[in-house]
């Protein structure tokens, strides 16, 4: 049974399409008209709205807040100043990743984290001999997010937000109502979000449709945000990578340096779970890395017309996993594929074996035409695929 | 030389630190309270004294006695003591000597005198099996090495010894509960409820609980003569061969961390402040305050902290310590006895059990007295089971023992001149522990289960730290054997 | 006169699946039941006119999937029906409901403990692992620790392989597992009292034990291994009953050339020297078979059917102090309306479900402790289903039946089990009592009601003392010593008479693993 989202009455009332998915118990839009590329492309020039609260919420206070976040994730977060967010990774006794999301820290002994899955019991596991207190704020603070070239505009006509850098976070009034605002997101672009209070978030969502008509506002759903998500090369929980909470086969588990999360681990500091793993995963250096893939799309369409046909590719991101060989072995796999409206690429997110992944090595992933599995080229390129000034840009 | 710390000066840690010594390490002994012994310190309340919480020294190991050299420090075995089972028609006195026993059994069932003395010889008969289990760190679960696999070879043809009938049996008893086995092979309950006194006592366990018969089996099998004195006597001829091996013992001092530097220990943190350095720390406190309490954040993964937080150790018996202005007159009985137990009914047991469950002083709690008669007044030491670590009314308690020994043996109420109850928390507050076992018998805290899986053969993941109480192998009791393992294991790594 | 291969004593699930695997393996076979009805324990009734009842059994779990596969059950009828939910009401008014899908059974524990919560998947996933690795165990005959034969030390190789294989830390989990008590293997995974005490209430069904008591731990295995059975859900309800499982074994073991006879009780197995040559009849009439087996228990098999003198002395004690001692009892009712419960009233998917009332740890506790000193539960804990719910075909359009399964009923009463008959009354008026505390209004709706006490199981039914497994899941009494060790092979001290019930490894419940292992063991051996 569905839990509908702070939205809810609002994101029904625009749905076109009656195509909703489960995302973490919420019943949650794929897309409000059929044509989901409309939607991506609000994020892209002009503003995406999209409901991101399922996202777990934790509050955490107290003096030792800060030391057990560094504690129990990878990194140190005590540095943090107050009004700043950072992203990272929080691992298992043996370094395998558990989860991903965002810290903020509010004040001095107060910090919010975000992750794709319950983490509440986890993070309770750790917490003895800490002075601190944990909440579980889940369903009781909503998320809205805007992104997009234009989301700056928006917000600032219907709130009092000032001036906020890339990974800052301020509190603000939005409606009449106290929120935060934060300048993250999960397309890659210009963006921000706001949480606050699950019972004002119709108010919330009401004021940015409001003020959004003027900057070409658009509610979005998830098949925009997965197509985004992809091109900025961010990494799904549950399709590119597995929790080493829910996978019993070691295979299925990730070191972050196996999954690009390298740059989100503090190594050399006080110790915190999974650090003796992880010094020892970074000497030994990791079997497999992540890697963006760019496919070749001359030869796609070739081999569509060797049987006369257009490529026909799904608009949609796939989430299949593929395999990708070389010299007829197989040396990794595809875990989530989009094709790029703007870059007019075929891009892919996808993990192979380490010496493999520099960057311009050409791959063959596996593609079927016509009920025939055949496979195309793909290079290794950089990621994110797409990465505007805008995003960053104070 | 290298340098070791003791955490706890009770029979263990002064066991540890003499075999230590031997070997020509540096040991110190560090202990928390005023004097050395632990449980196992003479307790001195109003004039009177009795030679230990724990009163019992039957299971101490022969061989250990003799590998320390205790006997040169003045350690003398004595006889068994008959144990009078008090009850209604002058109740049952046990002897532990297969012929007396029988003859007295045989007054009451001359089946139960024959069944007693088979029950005897299959105990004795795993004797062999138990020995090798006690002299050396339990068996790993698989073997890792040659040395294991040669461990366990050896353990299996001790088994295998055993014969097949032998075996068999074993296997098939000692998951039992107590009861069931008990009224299988005797039909005089008080027999049976005597004989169960010991497996239940002390853990959160009554006679009808599985399990509880592997506990007797090894109880039985262990019963050697106790040493004259009792455990304090045991204290003072380990405190006396430490300070002869130029061992030290440094009493009032608490510690408060162990520290430990690039991941492996250095040494301790006393509560005044106080840093000791050592190469090597041998925990001989309970497990679960070594491991969850002294150590620093983060040197224990969470596998590891969990299984140290289930580790089970409830508390289920009280203390009280009675100063008798003369010796007790039990009924229908003319003989002084120094040794009584009261829980005539295996129902007796488990209803002391029942009410610990509901977190109740049990209404008439099962008694195991110790006498101690220095011709003119007697020191009693009264082990309640049916003692919940909830209990806070210590006047309770001692109505409730009073009342379960003025059954007995009247007059016994107006002859107490002292008295002195020590609850469950009064027994965690000031020994550290509050089950006399420091960590539950039951069969999944057991061997290379003792105290949790991460923490058996003495060995923690935490280089340099080592386990050595009895919360480790082989259990509780003064047996000195977890003492010296866990000293044999630094020995040997 | 006709000597059949075999004859199989007792139309019980058990005795019917041997009968059925010999007879498809083209041997004579002759099944003998001494009731009017196939099943024994796994039966259907219409108690009261137009009501069915599973009388006894009322779930199904571990039916083995190759049963019913190999006996092509569902062509005979059996069609198992799921039982998703599980419904936990309490005292307080408050309650819990898990199963119906993962978002609701999380919100339904995280009222209690969010924490518990988040846990209850991992604790799941945990779980399906170690039965996973388990299984190999109760679909094999019992390994023989102390033999050396070499098809034993195999067998005891292939275990040791499933445990090397899985490491220390399975290995530790398993000894866990098996002699932890329920409550205490819980507590290592959940905080919530509420949760805690209904989970382990499933380690103490059919047992004398409690909570509490050490050894209940490993039965909380047996709801996971359903699952990894892959073919149903963990629990089913079958469609007409659970003797309809009876009854498709029934047909099929027809259907393979068996000969059934009903009212055909057996009064002795006829020996011939140390040999089983076939049985008397309690009419006296005699048949002859090459092998007899009992799907009896194994009091009544060999102090009954085989009698004391013709055993051997030891093993003639192993069987007495093989243990017994029935603790359960049950009530079937006839209703004029569903009831609905104080804490979530009306219609709806907990229903559906299975009911199972364990409001606390002390509660149960408590329930047990009665029956350790003798009396029934005053206050007793009860699994309750309602199949007239999702089998409409049990009951008149409208009506309902229920079941309620309660512990504790202890055989041994204090004033002797010969009181039960003067305090059944009794006893059924305490879990009704019980029930309307929880449903007021229930009392009214009731039409008919029918009781089962330990001596009505054992009279009726023929459970020796009114045990429903054929005798206590302890760990001393399953594999190789069940039920005596040496004789833990289906094989007997007596030639020629084998046992495939429940006394029997792998044991009691509805799963045909006695009965199909028991079989496939004499056809492997040669022995018919
Ligand atoms: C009240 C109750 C509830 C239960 N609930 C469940 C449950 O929900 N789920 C579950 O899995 N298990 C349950 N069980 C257990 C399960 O029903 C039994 O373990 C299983 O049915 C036993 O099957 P069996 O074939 O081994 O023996 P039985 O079913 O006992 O079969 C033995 C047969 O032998 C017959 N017999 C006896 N004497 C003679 C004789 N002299 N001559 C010829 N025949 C004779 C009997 O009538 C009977 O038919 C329950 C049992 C009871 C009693």
């Amino acid at each position: 049974m569905g839990y509908p989202s702070p939205f809810h009455e609002r994101m029904v009332a625009l749905n076109e399409t009656w195509k909703y998915k489960d995302w973490a118990g919420i019943v949650s839009p794929c897309r409000f008209i059929e044509n989901h590329v409309y939607e991506y492309t609000a994020f892209r020039q002009a503003t995406g709205l999209l409901d991101v609260s399922p996202l777990y919420k934790y509050e955490i206070t107290g003096k030792d807040a800060g030391a057990f976040i560094s504690y129990v994730t990878s990194r140190d977060v005590t540095k943090m100043k107050p009004g700043r967010v950072t992203y990272l990774c929080w691992c298992d006794d043996h370094g395998k990743v558990i989860d991903d999301g965002t810290v903020t820290r509010l004040d001095e002994q107060t910090f919010r984290m975000t992750a794709a899955d319950p983490q509440y019991a986890w993070l309770l596991g750790y917490s003895s001999g800490f002075d601190l207190k944990i909440d579980d704020i889940s369903r009781t603070m909503a998320a809205l997010a805007l992104q997009g070239p234009t989301s700056r505009d928006v917000l600032k006509s219907c709130s009092d937000l000032g001036e906020l850098k890339f990974f800052g976070s301020v509190a603000a009034k939005l409606a009449g109502k106290k929120v935060r605002i934060s300048r993250t997101g999960y397309t890659g672009d210009l963006g921000y979000e706001v949480w606050c209070d699950w019972n004002d978030g119709v108010a919330v969502w009401d004021a940015c449709m409001q003020a959004g008509k003027a900057y070409g506002i658009v509610a979005a759903g998830l098949d925009a945000l997965d197509m985004a998500r992809i091109e900025a090369g961010f990494i799904l929980l549950g399709v590119d990578y597995f929790s080493a909470l829910h996978v019993t086969v070691p295979e299925k588990k990730s070191s972050p340096y196996e999954i690009g999360l390298d740059g989100t681990v503090e190594l050399d500091r006080d110790p915190f779970v999974g650090q003796k793993a992880l010094r020892a995963a970074r000497e030994k250096g990791s079997e497999r890395a992540l890697v963006g893939l760019e496919l070749d799309w001359p030869e796609l369409e070739a081999m569509y017309s060797e049987h006369d046909m257009a490529p026909a590719l799904s608009s949609m991101a796939s989430r299949e996993s593929l395999p990708i060989y070389l010299d007829g072995g197989q040396v990794g796999r595809v875990s989530s594929s989009s094709w790029s409206p703007t870059l007019k690429k075929y891009l892919a997110i996808g993990s192979v074996r380490r010496e493999l992944s520099a960057v311009g090595t050409v791959l063959e992933v596996e593609h079927t035409v016509m009920f025939e599995r055949r496979t195309v080229h793909a290079r290794v390129v950089e990621r994110p695929f797409f990465d505007p000034e805008r995003k960053r840009k104070p | 030389m290298s340098e070791v710390i003791i955490i706890g000066a009770g029979v263990n840690g002064l066991a540890c630190a003499v075999e230590l010594a031997r070997a020509g390490k540096k040991v110190t002994v560090v202990e928390q309270r005023a004097e050395v012994g632990g449980l196992s310190a003479a307790r001195r309340f109003s004039g009177f004294s009795v030679p230990g919480i724990r009163h019992d020294t039957n299971e101490i190991r022969p061989a250990l006695i003799d590998a320390l050299q205790l006997a040169a420090h003045g350690l003398k075995l004595a006889g068994h003591t008959p144990i009078y089972a008090a009850g209604p028609d002058g109740g049952l006195v046990l002897h532990h000597e297969s012929d007396d026993a029988a003859a007295e059994i045989a007054k009451r069932s001359a089946k139960d005198a024959e069944a007693y003395a088979a029950f005897r010889r299959f105990t004795l008969r795993l004797r062999p099996v138990v020995d090798a289990l006690l002299a050396k760190a339990a068996p790993p679960l698989l073997p890792n090495d040659l040395g294991d696999a040669y461990d366990m070879g050896r353990l299996g043809l001790k088994l295998r010894g055993l014969g097949r009938d032998d075996m068999l049996e074993l296997l098939r008893v000692a998951p039992m509960c107590v009861a069931d086995w008990l009224r299988e092979m005797f039909e005089t309950e008080i027999l049976s409820a005597t004989l169960a006194f010991p497996a239940v006592a002390g853990d959160f366990v009554g006679p009808w609980s599985a399990g509880t018969s592997a506990t007797l089996i090894l109880q039985q099998a262990l019963a050697v003569p106790g040493v004259v004195g009792g455990p304090a006597a045991v204290v003072d001829a380990l405190s006396k061969a430490l300070a002869s091996l130029g061992g030290t013992v440094r009493t009032s001092a608490k510690v408060a961390k162990v520290s430990l530097t690039n991941e492996a220990v250095s040494g301790v943190v006393l509560a005044s402040g106080e840093t000791l350095k050592a190469d090597a720390v041998v925990a001989c406190c309970a497990p679960r305050t070594a491991l969850l309490d002294l150590l620093p954040r983060g040197a224990l993964g969470l596998a590891d902290r969990q299984a140290a937080q289930n580790i089970r150790a409830r508390g289920s018996v009280a203390k009280v310590h009675l100063g008798l202005k003369a010796a007790p007159k039990w009924s229908g009985r003319s003989e002084r006895f120094a040794r009584v137990r009261i829980g005539a009914h295996l129902d007796d047991l488990e209803r002391a059990f029942d009410a610990v469950k509901y977190r109740e002083v049990a209404e008439k709690p099962a008694l195991d007295v110790a006498l101690f008669d220095d011709g003119a007044k007697v020191a009693v030491s009264v082990i309640a089971f049916g003692v919940p670590y909830e209990a806070e009314d210590r006047k309770l308690v001692e109505a409730r023992v009073l009342e379960q020994l003025e059954a007995h043996a009247p007059g016994v109420k107006a002859s107490v001149e002292a008295s002195e109850v020590l609850l469950p928390r009064d027994l965690e507050a000031e020994y550290g522990s509050r089950s006399v076992h420091h960590v539950e018998r039951a069969l999944d805290q057991m061997l290379f289960m003792r105290p949790a899986r991460p923490f058996a053969r003495a060995t923690t993941p935490v280089r340099g730290l080592l386990l050595g109480s009895s919360g480790c192998h082989p259990g509780p009791g003064v047996t000195l054997a977890p003492g010296v393992i866990a000293a044999r294991a630094l020995l040997s790594s | 006169m006709k000597t059949y291969d075999a004859i199989v004593i007792g139309g019980g699930h058990n005795g019917l699946t041997t009968a059925a695997y010999l007879a498809k393996a083209g041997k004579s076979v002759l099944l003998l039941e001494r009731r009017h009805v196939l099943g024994g324990a796994a039966v259907s009734e219409e108690i009261f006119p137009g009501y069915t009842f599973s009388a006894c059994s009322y779930v199904v779990s571990l039916l083995r999937p190759n049963v019913i596969r190999e006996l092509e059950l569902p062509r005979f009828g059996l069609q198992i029906l799921p039982l998703e939910t599980t419904f936990n009401p309490l005292l307080d008014g408050r309650y819990l409901l898990r199963g119906k899908d993962p978002e609701t059974t999380y919100r339904s524990l995280a009222k209690f403990s969010k924490k518990d919560a988040e846990t209850a998947p991992l604790f799941s996933q945990a779980m399906a692992e170690l039965s996973r690795m388990v299984k190999p165990i109760i679909d094999g005959p019992a390994p023989d620790p102390a033999s050396f034969k070499p098809k034993d030390l195999f067998s005891l190789l292939r275990l040791g392989r499933i445990f090397k294989d899985a490491g220390e830390d399975f290995v530790a989990a398993q000894v866990k597992m098996m002699t932890m008590s329920a409550v205490d293997f819980l507590s290592e995974w959940f905080e919530a009292e509420q949760l805690i005490s209904p989970m382990s209430a499933s380690g103490i069904i059919g047992t004398f034990l409690g909570v509490r008591s050490p050894g209940t731990a490993y039965v909380l295995l047996h709801h996971y291994m359903g699952e990894i059975d892959g073919s149903f859900r963990a629990w089913g309800l079958p469609k007409g009953g659970t003797g309809a499982i009876s009854m498709a074994i029934a047909k099929s073991a027809q259907h393979f050339g068996a000969e059934i006879r009903t009212n055909a009780g057996v009064s002795k197995v006829l020996l011939e020297g140390d040999k089983a040559v076939g049985v008397v009849l309690e009419n006296g009439d005699e048949l002859r078979a090459k092998t007899v087996i009992s799907g009896c228990d194994p009091r009544r098999t060999f102090l009954g059917f085989v009698g004391e003198k013709s055993l051997d002395g030891d093993f003639v004690k192993q069987i007495k102090r093989y243990k017994m001692r029935g603790s359960s009892g049950k009530v079937n009712l006839a209703l004029d309306r569903l009831p609905s419960f104080k804490s979530l009233p009306g219609d709806g998917p907990h229903l559906k479900g299975d009911i199972t009332f364990a409001p606390s740890i002390d509660f149960l506790e408590k329930a047990y402790d009665d029956a350790k000193y003798g009396a029934f539960s005053r206050r007793p804990f009860m699994n309750i289903v309602f199949p007239s719910v999702t089998d409409p075909s049990v009951a008149p359009a409208g009506k309902h039946v229920m079941s309620i399964f309660v512990q504790y009923a202890p055989y041994h009463l204090k004033e002797g089990p010969e009181a039960w008959p003067s305090q059944k009354e009794a006893f059924g008026d305490a879990v009704c009592n019980m029930v309307e505390e929880l449903a007021p209004g229930f009392k009214s709706s009731i039409l008919h009601r029918h009781i089962l006490t330990p001596w009505d199981l054992e009279k009726e039914y023929g459970l020796t003392e009114g045990n429903i497994f054929h005798g206590e899941l302890s760990i001393e009494q399953l594999a190789f010593f069940r039920p005596a060790s040496g004789f833990a092979r289906y094989r007997t001290p007596i030639r020629n008479l084998w046992l495939c019930g429940s006394g029997a490894h792998p044991g009691g419940g509805v799963m045909a693993g006695p009965g199909w292992l028991c079989a496939k063991t004499m056809l492997e051996e040669g022995a018919v």
